[in-house]
């Protein structure tokens, strides 16, 4: 089965590095050569390498033109760059570093250095881009979190409402309020289903009121009389032998 | 085997001899075989390509540092030596690296002065090495 090779662009006009680079990463990596700082932006805008090993000497578009190009290319976020310099260099070597080039391979480039310089920058830029997925990934799902909880909070809300509504109608309906048809003779009130109700019923079903029975005095006087009356009535006196009061 | 150059007193630079080649105990080395070819995995055949390349790619990379020196450009010739410093390095030619190096950094404090005396040097140096990598395929 084929194992898809990392792809390295190497920019160099010098031939004899060219040459060796190839040499040392040939049978690990597939390798893409530019010879200049503007063949190497053209190649880059047609195909994206995995790594770029980039000389900082060259004519017309040096190095760090070429860096800075390659940095603002939004494409490109994340490729390793890898500069190429002339042992000792370490003025260069720290105006890269600033710039913020990932590092150096230094000549004379030492096989295993390069090999494994690459390696440990590949597998960065994977575990970035795997980084990257995720926190893309994260802050969608939190997206949809904030989402749901907004649409929460607007349910919530609507609930809130109902509920105040509710407690306002429930509020309302115990309430004895407007124009209330009430029966000139018996007094009885008619609801709103067109039915004569008795005034006790009504105010019960219409209001939070609780009804104990008593008796007013003036009703009282009433019905003492009503039952004084009626005792007259109904109890025999002592002269028919039936017993009573008068 | 490691092959060096012996300066004179004078800072001339001669041709290296059997004796020097074996023998000297000091003296900047000028092409460091066993190092080339462990940086290659003994890949001997690759060398001498790479080297045979070298015959032909330093000579130019010395060509365009006489020419700089002579129209006085020093951001040239710095950018020459440099050049000719990496691809010494590269060739495991340590004389030659060091040499460009020391023109480079001339070239790059813009002393043109320090860069002309440095040059004959530079030339035999090219030389020498030349001399020697072709001695050695």
């Amino acid at each position: 089965m084929a194992v898809s090779r990392h792809t390295v662009l190497i920019v160099d006009d010098e031939p004899l590095s060219v040459e060796i680079l190839c040499h040392q990463l040939e049978n690990d990596y597939s390798i893409i050569l530019a010879h200049s700082g503007s063949e190497a932006l053209e190649l880059i805008s047609r195909a994206t390498p995995d790594i770029i090993l980039l000389d900082l000497l060259m004519p017309e578009i040096d190095g760090y033109e070429v860096y800075r190009t390659i940095r603002s290319m939004p494409a490109l976020d994340g490729i390793p760059v890898l500069f190429i310099t002339a042992m000792p260099d370490l003025d260069c070597e720290a105006m890269g570093l600033e710039m913020g080039v990932n590092d150096y391979v230094h000549k004379p480039f030492v096989a295993d250095l390069v090999r494994l310089r690459i390696k440990n920058h590949l597998a960065i830029s994977q575990e970035r881009c795997l980084l990257v997925k995720r926190s893309a990934e994260l802050q969608a799902l939190n997206a949809t979190l904030e989402a749901e909880i907004a649409q929460r909070k607007i349910i919530q809300s609507e609930n809130e409402q109902l509920i105040r509504e509710r407690d306002a109608t429930l509020f309302r309906m115990k309430q004895l309020e407007g124009i209330i048809p009430i029966c000139m003779y018996c007094h009885r009130i008619r609801d709103d289903k067109d039915v004569w109700n008795q005034l006790v019923k009504y105010i019960s079903d219409h209001s939070e009121a609780k009804f104990s029975h008593g008796i007013c005095p003036e009703c009282s006087k009433i019905q003492m009389a009503k039952i004084a009356k009626i005792r007259q009535i109904d109890v025999p006196t002592v002269e028919d032998g039936q017993g009573g009061n008068k | 085997m490691i092959i060096e150059k012996s300066l004179t007193e004078g800072g001339q630079t001669e041709t290296p001899t059997e004796d020097r080649i074996e023998g000297a105990a000091s003296g900047i080395s000028l092409f460091d075989e066993a190092e080339l070819l462990e940086n290659f995995d003994d890949d001997r055949d690759f060398a001498k390509s790479i080297l045979s390349d070298a015959l032909s790619e330093i000579p130019k990379e010395l060509d365009r540092l006489i020419e700089s020196c002579a129209k006085e450009e020093c951001a040239a010739i710095s950018d020459r030596a440099h050049t000719i410093k990496g691809m010494a390095g590269n060739l495991f030619t340590p004389a030659l690296r060091d040499i460009a190096f020391n023109i480079e950094k001339a070239a790059k404090a813009g002393d043109l002065e320090l860069v002309r005396g440095l040059m004959p040097e530079m030339e035999q140096t090219v030389q020498l090495t030349l001399e020697v990598i072709k001695a050695w395929r």
